[in-house]
């Protein structure tokens, strides 16, 4: 079992060095530099070798590469060069407001989706089921942004039931600001969650300890949800690490619509701006905290399911 | 037949719907399962003895249909009771083991667990229900039963998960035990040990079984009273040693004649085969079921279903011969 | 001659599959009229989509302006069907190219020797760790915002999903007695490939590629709706909604009719290949 946690944190690892790597790459394979491309039509010889300086832009790619990591690793992703600010520090001070979002996001996809496919899979074919399958489809589907956007224009604009804009003042301020953007952000993953459970749940009904089960009287309420959904659960617990990986993605859209503070609004700022040093920090933490994520899903998964727990 | 039985059977008929096609899986079955007897059922592969046994139990799969027919339990039509009802009857009346020990336990719960699971009607204490636990866990078999609780179902062999559903049944203590050809999956020298076990269990709770099997050896061991099953219909039933040594309808003749414990006890467990096939049982020909494999079949096999005649006491047979 | 009957055979047999879908017909029908749209938009616009009137600014709709205009009075029937085109091409072309390198870069991951296989497995796990969202906009930012951009970042992130899919298949089939005895025989592997593997794998990826369009869709629109994606006054979708976003106080029906193809579009292919995926290959119903 430890083997398999270290294995997999071991990957887990490997996969982060090798995306930065290549995003670093990538930025130093386009025709131009990010200096030129930062200072715009302002570049000036001088200015671009200053900046290069600066960005250490000037020394062997493989050397930028382990002293970026090197940086890196002691919690230093450089200076915004707009801000004159550690980009750590801006980064730290948004990434709250994105996890509880993402949270936020999460939780009520599961909160509805698990009992969606569970309801779904005990009256399977029926029409409720077929509504609920369609639903799913369509939620899944449907590009979440173009639903925040509908969100917007009818909740809030509309009806002015939700703020229009920002993160909210006190924890129930913070609340009403959460909830049209945790809608956005969220919406796919019923969809998906609500599928999965329910393919699983009755994959796990037609097993043959359902019916043992069963036959020695246990009541209905304990094998369908003590039984069987202990089992059917666990694919969904691996989708919701891949689910919040995803989200960390769809935030964008979620902060930029609902004007909020977090990771995605700051990296739609520093695109504007062309702000290297902040589009690699905050792709560099986004893809980590991805990482991290599938990577404890997977392994929360392996822990739960005693069958794997005992191979590994 | 014998008086005051556990259970009655009274000319049941199943039938499954499968892709437009309408199986009729059994037909006009009667049974009478007397108390405190042994009552095994045998039969070749897909003779409807699954079919039999789930109706008892009402876990029939949602395709089927009871067409015709009554099962009485302890003076109740079970065919009658409300699903709750049926559920206090399960696992506390009538007890089950299945056929496939690998796959009957819940793979994600500990056995202790599953063992105090299935006595969620006391209302003892935890305690008490963990000691009983491990109590029908030592007294199938299972070493150290105490520190196993925790463990989950595939951490155990085969046929020691077989004994852990033998267990269950024996904290249940029921009135009838059904046992689905309990020792197919299992080896040899396993199945002696699990026959064993029941043996035991019957001494102990004087409870009534009814035993399906493949092996005619273990049923002429173990039950006192055997019912020859054939494309789902019953064709000839008798108290064991009548029916072994005076066996009448040419299935049955069949069956022990190729039964390979009776030539030679040997571990291979394969069914005895006939040459032939099963009938369909979605397009029934006409006449007895068995007279395309018969080999003493005449016209009127052809044409006439033969009626139940009894042959002696108890001993009945379908066949128009007699 | 039989081969044209075989496959013909092939597509009648999936229609009247498809026929007892309801929600494929509806697929069906949508993709059908999306790409008519896509194709016929010359015809089918009222007026050029990039004609300003300034003084209709803001018009809800109308006879003479079907789905209203937009804060320049430009005709959003008009720019939402030339939308069509860019979405088309978009999904077309980003698909097939990914779906391409994909197959490569699968049937070579199963059939080559270890060490390439788990290269790929690894190239494939790094390119879906990035978020997929800010992976495009730090694309966007070095290579300047397009729709060659678009599509460049759709293919970068759709190959693992093809790969993948290709290399478990290739697996399977490399394993399969029958392949394995044609190997024993001295049979080459580029002959393997063409003749087994490749028609073999062709139905799979033709069902993830429906899967994958409406992604596409998704993300040009999504890319485009940050402003980083068709520069403006092309008319993608995206872009009618980021027009829409920006002036969402004045008038509603451009945020409105922008969203409803994309959400129709996403839904009309995904429907239909569900459908597809269901008709074509019950085994793949697990994978996913
Ligand atoms: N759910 C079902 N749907 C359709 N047909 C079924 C179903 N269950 C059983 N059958 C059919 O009913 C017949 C009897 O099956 P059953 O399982 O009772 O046989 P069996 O005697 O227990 O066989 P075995 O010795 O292999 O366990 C078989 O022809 C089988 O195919
Ligand atoms: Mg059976």
């Amino acid at each position: 079992m430890l083997v398999y946690v270290l294995k997999r944190i071991g990957l887990a690892l490997v996969i982060i060095i090798l995306a930065v790597t290549l995003l670093y790459l990538m930025i130093h394979a386009v025709p131009g530099d990010p200096a030129t491309v930062m200072l715009g039509p302002r570049a000036t010889p001088e200015l671009i070798a200053q900046l290069h300086q600066r960005m250490g832009l000037d020394k062997p790619l493989p050397v930028q590469i382990i002293s970026f990591f090197g940086r890196v690793l002691s919690g230093d992703l450089g200076t915004d060069v707009f801000q004159e600010k550690p980009v750590a520090g801006i980064i730290i001070s948004v990434v709250p407001y994105t996890l509880i979002l993402v949270g936020a996001g999460i939780a009520w996809s599961l909160a509805l989706g698990i009992p969606l496919g569970v309801f779904s899979a005990l009256r399977p074919d029926s029409w409720i089921d077929k509504v609920a399958g369609i639903l799913s489809v369509a939620f899944i589907a449907m590009p979440a942004f173009v639903v925040g956007l509908y969100a917007l224009l009818l909740f809030a604009v509309t009806l002015g039931w939700f703020p229009v804009i920002g993160g909210g003042e006190g924890f129930a301020g913070q609340l009403h600001h959460l909830v049209l953007p945790a809608f956005t952000v969220g919406l796919g993953w019923v969809g998906y969650l609500a599928r999965i459970v329910r393919a699983s749940m009755l994959e796990v009904l037609a097993e043959n300890h359902v019916r043992h089960a069963r036959a020695h009287g246990l009541p209905q309420r304990v094998v369908h949800y003590q039984y069987v959904l202990r089992i059917a659960i666990l694919p969904a617990v691996t989708i919701v690490g891949i689910g919040i990986g995803a989200m960390l993605s769809g935030v964008v859209f979620a902060e930029i619509i609902f004007a909020r503070p977090g990771l995605g609004k700051l990296i739609f700022v520093a695109v504007q701006q062309r702000n290297f040093p902040l589009i690699m920090g905050t792709v560099l933490v986004t893809t980590t905290l991805f990482v991290v994520a599938t990577t404890l899903s997977d392994i929360v998964n392996a822990l739960l399911d005693p069958r794997i727990r005992e191979r590994l | 037949m014998l008086s005051d039985p556990v259970l009655q059977i009274r000319n049941l008929s199943v039938e499954f719907s499968a892709r437009k096609r309408t199986i009729r899986a059994l037909r006009n079955i009667d049974l009478d399962i007397p108390r405190g007897g042994t009552v095994g059922v045998v039969g070749e592969s897909g003779c409807g003895k699954s079919t039999l046994i789930l109706s008892i139990m009402r876990l029939l799969a949602p395709n089927s249909k009871i067409v015709s027919g009554d099962i009485v339990f302890e003076d109740r039509s079970l065919f009658e009771l409300t699903e709750r009802e049926m559920q206090s009857v399960r696992g506390n009346e009538i007890s089950m083991i299945f056929q496939d020990p690998l796959t009957s336990l819940n793979p994600v719960i500990s056995v202790g667990q599953q063992l105090i699971d299935v006595q969620y009607r006391d209302s003892v204490a935890k305690k008490v229900k963990q000691q009983r636990a491990i109590d029908a866990l030592s007294q199938v078999g299972i070493p150290d039963a105490e520190a196993r609780l925790s463990s989950f179902p595939h951490q155990f062999s085969g046929g020691m998960r077989q004994r852990i559903a033998i267990a269950m049944t024996m904290i249940e203590e029921p009135i009838l035990l059904i046992a689905d050809e309990p020792t197919t999956a299992l080896d040899a020298t396993l199945e002696v040990q699990i026959i064993r076990e029941l043996k035991e269990l019957q001494k102990q709770s004087r409870c009534s079984i009814l035993f399906v099997s493949h092996h005619l050896g273990v049923v002429a061991d173990l039950c006192d009273y055997v019912v020859v099953m054939y494309a789902g219909e019953i064709v000839e039933q008798g108290p064991v040693r009548d029916l072994f040594y005076n066996v009448r309808h040419p299935y049955a003749q069949k069956l022990l004649e190729c039964d390979p414990a009776r030539i030679v006890r040997s571990a291979e467990k394969k069914f005895p085969t006939i040459p032939g096939d099963l009938p369909d049982l979605g397009n029934l020909p006409g006449g007895c079921i068995f007279s395309n494999r018969c080999h003493s079949a005449f016209d009127k096999c052809e044409t006439h279903s033969p009626r139940r005649t009894e042959v002696s006491t108890g001993h009945s047979v379908s066949c128009h011969l007699y | 001659m039989a081969r044209t009957h075989k496959r013909l055979d092939g597509l009648i047999e999936i229609w009247a599959h498809l026929r007892r879908e309801p929600l494929g017909i509806v697929g069906l029908l949508i993709v059908v009229l999306v790409i008519g749209s896509a194709l016929l938009a010359d015809a089918l616009i009222l007026v050029d989509p990039v004609k300003l009137s300034i003084r209709d600014k803001f018009m809800p709709p109308s006879l003479a302006y079907p789905l209203g205009t937009d804060y320049l009075g430009r005709d959003i029937y008009s720019r939402v069907i030339a939308g069509s085109r860019i979405a088309m091409t978009a999904a077309l072309v980003a698909v097939s190219i990914s779906a391409g390198i994909g197959l490569v870069l699968g049937i070579a991951s199963g059939i080559g020797p270890r060490w390439l296989d788990y290269s790929m497995l690894l190239l494939f796990d790094t390119l879906r760790s990035f978020p997929v969202v800010m992976f495009a906009l730090a694309v966007v930012t070095l290579i300047g915002p397009s729709l060659t951009t678009i599509i460049l970042i759709i293919i970068v992130i759709s190959i693992p999903l093809f790969g993948r899919a290709v290399r478990t298949q290739t697996l399977t089939l490399k394993n399969s007695e029958f392949i394995q005895s044609e190997i024993a025989m001295g049979a080459s592997l580029p002959r393997l490939m063409g003749v087994h593997i490749l028609p073999n794998v062709l139905g799979p990826i033709m069902i993830l590629a429906a899967m994958e369009i409406p992604v596409v869709i998704a993300m040009e629109a999504g890319l485009s709706f940050l402003g980083f994606g068709v520069r403006p006054p092309t008319p993608s979708w995206g872009n009618i909604l980021n027009d829409g976003f920006k002036y969402i106080r004045n008038s509603p029906w451009p945020l409105i009719f922008g969203g409803a193809p994309i959400i129709l579009t996403t839904l009309g292919f995904t429907f239909l290949g569900e459908s597809l995926r269901d008709v074509l290959d019950p085994r793949l119903r697990k994978e996913s």
